[in-house]
């Protein structure tokens, strides 16, 4: 037990704001003395189960992350849960929450992060304002339960979601990436503009937009991975030759490790269950055993990789 | 009483059967003697960390729920714990969960499982030994070191996997099923057998007795679809989608228990019963159901060129293995 009271002192800690002490801390949510406080903080008396609850209540701290119980593995999922009536306002609520995480992962000297995709990655999503668009539109399409569909061009996004798209894309400009990509990134693209082309709820002119962007997106890609650079970060790109569920990114620094999952579409979930971590680190590990790098290197299986993406768009 | 305490009391007695003693359960569970147990249940003596540890582990339950710790927007979601050095009881574990939630439900008349997927999923294959052994064998090769990748035919299922993967599959076919599956749901499992065949992990033969079962699923689904049913007389219904979606969800109700679930690690589920998150999954698949094709039962052209794809889809592996 003495690990797990030590390991729960270390995330109190670590969960102290900046500028605070730890024991000023503990002392304003459970009133209690400061030598009480010092001595729990030493780890001299163990903290009661009632401390322990208002402490992680409060501070937000998993008990299932400290403690293994049984054969499950318990994991506390942060959902960004974005509602049919109030779509633009969730997404920007989670488009704000994801830029906070990216400049607090950042703000640490050793940071990395790695983006599994079986679909376009935000660092380009966000550089191409249709198809970030047609995303949107897709969900908001899904999720209308009106009768009558909305056409792309009845579809407004504001400003503010513009806005802080371009302000995430700076930010991951300006971060090292490892990406690995299924072989068909481009495939659900193209299958959902078709979709909704046939439905006509968008414009052959639209359809040309969507399309020149995709094309523009992959060169985009395909630079990169000739350089092995994006702009003047290094990212280091691989194509894996075998299947995986869904996509991912695990984000971590020399504080903290977090994995977003791709959920409904537009939504994503995430987890700091340490044991998660370990098995997504084995997991990706795994995927780069059955992948091949194509930046840099790969040249052969980077020409097949693009020439095949550049035969999925004409499609469109 | 102080509110953990409680909280964890309530918990046990949520969890025990209608004829169990409260003291008993907890004296097996905490070794202590029975004054000191009821001095705990009258909440005299507050329960300790390490006695909430215990409670949690035995019952199989997430600590974080069992003490209601939670803030806006987290959930509370399981997973198996996978044993890296024994994978199969692992995966024995994981089938006999599924299985006991899959009985729980079924005495529900109105149980229902909704299911969006773009592989085939996994309850499929159970009727197929080879099918089986492979899926399994994909696990097992994603879980050990590059430097000792197993073989498929290195690979043993006992026969008491083999019972379990038999009766999930009848379990599961008792309950109305509504599935949405991309148009080329066989793409993903064929794209792998070709990959392992080209490491030379699974042989020529193996991968024509594969392409056999592929074909007798093939064939045993192009019946349940045509009928709208499975063997137990149970709605079996299989739609089409239009557009992509990102991963397999799954959504289980009946017998008042709402279970939703996405898959992790090809065959693993991570999963939860907190009622917003299932809610939503049953709203996402729903909403995929709207745009996409029912081909069960009606449909008959769509039926026909999806069987038709399918089978060009395999009849292409096929032949790049010819080659």
């Amino acid at each position: 037990m003495k690990a797990i009271f030590d390991e729960f002192i270390r995330m109190l800690k670590q969960k102290t704001p900046e500028g605070m002490n730890p024991v000023d801390l503990l002392i304003e949510i459970i009133p209690m003395s400061k030598e009480a406080a010092y001595r729990r903080l030493r780890g001299q008396i163990n903290f009661t189960l009632t401390e322990i609850l208002k402490i992680a209540q409060q501070l937000d701290i998993s008990l299932d992350n400290l403690i293994k119980t049984g054969d499950n593995q318990y994991y506390r999922i942060k959902v960004a849960n974005i509602k049919e009536e109030s779509f633009m306002e969730n997404h920007i609520e989670c488009l704000e929450k994801l830029l906070n995480f990216i400049i607090e992962l950042k703000n640490s000297p050793v940071y990395h992060i790695t983006s599994v995709n079986n679909n376009i990655p935000m660092l380009y999503l966000f550089n191409y304002r249709m198809i970030s668009k047609f995303r949107l539109y897709k969900w908001k399409y899904q999720r209308n339960t009106l009768s009558k569909p909305i056409r792309m061009s009845e579809f407004h996004i504001p400003a503010k979601v513009i806005s802080l798209e371009k302000t995430l894309l700076k930010e991951l400009r300006e971060t090292q990436i490892h990406f690995i990509y299924g072989q068909e990134l481009l495939k659900s693209l193209t299958k959902d503009i078709n979709y909704f082309r046939h439905l006509d709820l968008i414009s052959e002119e639209e359809v040309d937009q969507l399309k020149q962007e995709a094309f523009s997106l992959l060169e985009n890609i395909e630079h990169d991975a000739i350089l092995g650079k994006n702009r003047k970060v290094p990212c280091n790109i691989h194509v894996t030759n075998v299947n995986f569920d869904n996509d991912f990114v695990l984000w971590y620094n020399d504080k903290f490790s977090k994995i977003t999952f791709r959920l409904f579409g537009v939504n994503y979930y995430s987890i700091d269950n340490p044991e998660a971590i370990n098995e997504m680190n084995n997991w990706i590990n795994m995927l780069l055993k059955s992948s091949t790098q194509i930046s840099f290197s790969g040249e052969k299986k980077r020409m097949e990789f693009f020439q095949y993406q550049r035969l999925i768009l004409e499609l469109l | 009483m102080n509110n953990s305490s409680f909280q964890i009391i309530e918990a046990i007695k949520k969890q025990l059967p209608d004829n169990a003693n409260l003291i008993d359960f907890f004296t097996e569970i905490l070794p202590m003697k029975k004054e000191s147990a009821y001095r705990r249940l009258r909440g005299e003596v507050p329960l300790s960390l390490d006695e909430a540890r215990k409670v949690a582990s035995y019952l199989n339950l997430s600590l974080d729920k069992l003490l209601d710790i939670k803030q806006k927007g987290t959930y509370t979601s399981s997973i198996i714990r996978m044993n890296g050095k024994n994978l199969m009881e692992s995966y024995c574990k994981t089938m006999e969960r599924i299985i006991t939630l899959m009985r729980f439900v079924k005495t529900d008349p109105n149980a229902k499982i909704y299911c969006s997927s773009n592989k085939l999923p996994n309850s499929h294959f159970y009727k197929f030994p080879t099918l089986c052994k492979f899926k399994f064998f994909k696990f097992a090769y994603q879980c050990r070191n590059a430097l000792n990748p197993p073989k498929l035919s290195e690979i043993e299922i006992p026969s008491g996997v083999r019972d379990l993967e038999i009766i999930y599959q009848a379990e599961r076919q008792q309950i109305e099923t509504h599935y949405i599956w991309i148009r080329d749901i066989f793409r993903p499992i064929l794209k792998d057998i070709f990959y392992f065949s080209e490491m030379r992990l699974v042989t020529q033969e193996e991968v024509w007795l594969l392409i056999e079962e592929i074909q007798q699923l093939l064939d045993d689904l192009e019946i349940d679809i045509s009928v709208g049913q499975t063997n137990y007389r149970v709605p079996y219904l299989v739609y089409l989608a239009d557009t992509y979606f990102d991963s397999n969800y799954i959504y289980i109700e009946g017998n008042n228990l709402k279970v939703s679930a996405i898959s992790v690690f090809g065959i693993n589920y991570l999963s939860t019963s907190e009622e917003d998150i299932s809610n939503d999954t049953k709203e996402w698949i729903e909403s995929l159901m709207r745009y996409s094709t029912l081909i069960s039962k009606s449909g008959e052209i769509e039926k026909v060129n999806f069987f038709n794809q399918q089978i060009k889809i395999i009849e292409k592996f096929e032949f790049k293995k010819q080659i």
